[in-house]
């Protein structure tokens, strides 16, 4: 049982550190593996720290979106393929996602983000912004998907004609 | 014991000195608990002043305790705001995990992902040897073989309409041989009729073109080995097909990119499938973009 009043202190990778509710911290598979190999009392108010491999800028974007998901059923639902779907974003997971797009560096945001829900084993939130950064590359060309992603064509052009005889069917 | 009153002097204006006498200290006085207040007045007054200090204190104190509190709550996001910081931006996109690679491009429609596996050497690699990215690129139908044993009821309900209609197709085959057979018959009695001229026709020519039509493998050994296409869906679930139908069900499916057997493209070797499978064996043959096949228009095949 995780009781909303316990704490636990996270350290960042550039040394900050920020104390929080387990409440929080149950959604993210990797702190509660951490904090159940320590084997310490669940009342010691805070914990002891755990280290995550994440700078402190993007764990507070972590923290307010489970903040917002404090509530969320656990464990998250596995979906199978037919049921994966990349519309079903919820409102305020969008306009969370929105709010990064006002900023120069926004696609570096959305991989750090992922890099980091990845690193803490946080389902709920590595789902979605997946499906935010599959939303930008769907139904987009070629070049298209090079300019969102900034991938180089490394491609041969034998190569490049092979891989177009390939996609000739598929461009229709 | 007993102090006497300390006196403070007084600077006049004319430069003298005047004593002014000190308030007048408690009975109770004691250096080391300071009176809040000494004012020479009444007890009553004295009581009046003591109660509305220790109200004040007490509010003080909550207020005191309730910043505590504030802050207490406001813990996760404090030290973010006192030192604010930026995202170490140190990741590109194709630096992230091949599995959240996957997982992403999992969540595109099929056209997205063949478009995807054209962006870079690296993402076309990740889609080409990857299994994961193999059956999610797929989306539709996978074939290979497989163990009759494993095949569940429902199956080899399928599986018994396919073996009545390879029936019918050996009906059928085997009725083309008789005709065949009574065509050469009469073409050799045609030829030992004119035995002095020279022979044009090779009987093993015409049975060598058909070699491409009918697989080369016995009839036993074909009638054993049987095509698994199993669709990654829960609606229609596992297709079973007989080797000798698999050539149809590619011209069915029409789009056959990708489709490779130890390395052949099925583009090429799609004309006489079975042949081309004769003495190897299907290892993950894929078919692309099937959804619209269904296991009822399979069966119309």
């Amino acid at each position: 049982r995780i009781y909303p009043l316990m704490r636990v202190t996270l350290t960042t990778s550039d040394g900050a550190s920020v104390t929080v509710s387990r409440q929080l911290t149950k959604h993210s598979g990797f702190i509660e593996k951490a904090i159940t190999d320590m084997a310490v009392d669940d009342n010691a108010v805070p914990l002891s720290a755990v280290a995550v491999d994440v700078d402190d800028a993007t764990l507070k974007l972590v923290i307010e979106w489970l903040t917002e998901h404090r509530d969320d059923a656990l464990p998250y639902p596995e979906k199978t393929d037919e049921e994966r779907r990349a519309d079903d974003i919820p409102a305020w997971d969008q306009a969370f996602v929105q709010k990064w797009d006002t900023k120069e560096d926004q696609q570096q945001t959305l991989y750090a983000v992922i890099t980091a829900a990845d690193k803490l084993d946080i389902k709920g939130l590595l789902d979605m912004t997946c499906k935010t950064l599959a939303n930008k590359i769907n139904g987009k060309t070629v070049e298209e998907m090079r300019e969102i992603l900034q991938l180089e064509c490394d491609f041969t052009e034998e190569e490049l004609a092979e891989i177009r005889k390939e996609n000739a069917w598929c461009e229709n | 014991l007993s102090f006497p009153p300390f006196q403070m002097p007084v600077l006049l204006p004319d430069g003298a000195a005047k004593p002014q006498q000190s308030p007048q200290k408690p009975s109770s006085f004691s250096p080391t608990k300071k009176p809040i207040v000494s004012f020479n007045v009444g007890s009553q007054v004295k009581k009046a002043i003591r109660f509305f200090t220790c109200a004040s204190a007490a509010v003080c104190a909550c207020y005191t305790s309730a910043d505590q509190v504030h802050a207490q709550h406001h813990e996760e996001t404090a030290a973010f705001e006192e030192h604010p910081a930026e995202i170490i931006y140190d990741t590109e996109f194709d630096e992230l995990p091949p599995e959240i690679l996957m997982k992403i491009i999992g969540q595109c429609d099929f056209n997205s992902q063949m478009h995807f596996r054209a962006t870079s050497r690296h993402m076309h690699s990740l889609v080409e040897h990857s299994d994961l990215a193999r059956r999610q690129v797929v989306g539709g139908v996978e074939i290979g073989t497989f163990p009759l044993a494993s095949v569940s009821a429902v199956e080899l309900n399928t599986l018994g309409q396919e073996e009545q209609q390879q029936e019918e197709i050996e009906r059928e085959r085997e009725s083309r041989l008789e005709m065949q057979q009574q065509v050469r018959l009469r073409q050799q009695r045609l030829m030992s009729l004119s035995a002095s001229s020279n022979n044009l026709l090779v009987p093993s020519s015409s049975s060598s073109s058909h070699s491409d039509d009918h697989p080369s493998l016995p009839d036993q050994q074909q009638k054993e080995q049987h095509i698994l296409l199993r669709r990654l869906s829960k609606r229609y679930g596992q297709i079973v097909l007989t080797m000798d139908r698999l050539k149809f069900m590619m011209r069915r499916l029409c789009v056959c990119h990708s489709l490779h057997i130890r390395g052949v493209p099925m583009d090429d070797s799609l004309a006489p499938p079975s042949r081309r499978l004769q003495g190897c064996e299907v290892r993950d043959l894929v078919v692309d973009r099937v959804s619209t096949v269904s296991q009822e228009s399979i069966v119309i095949i």
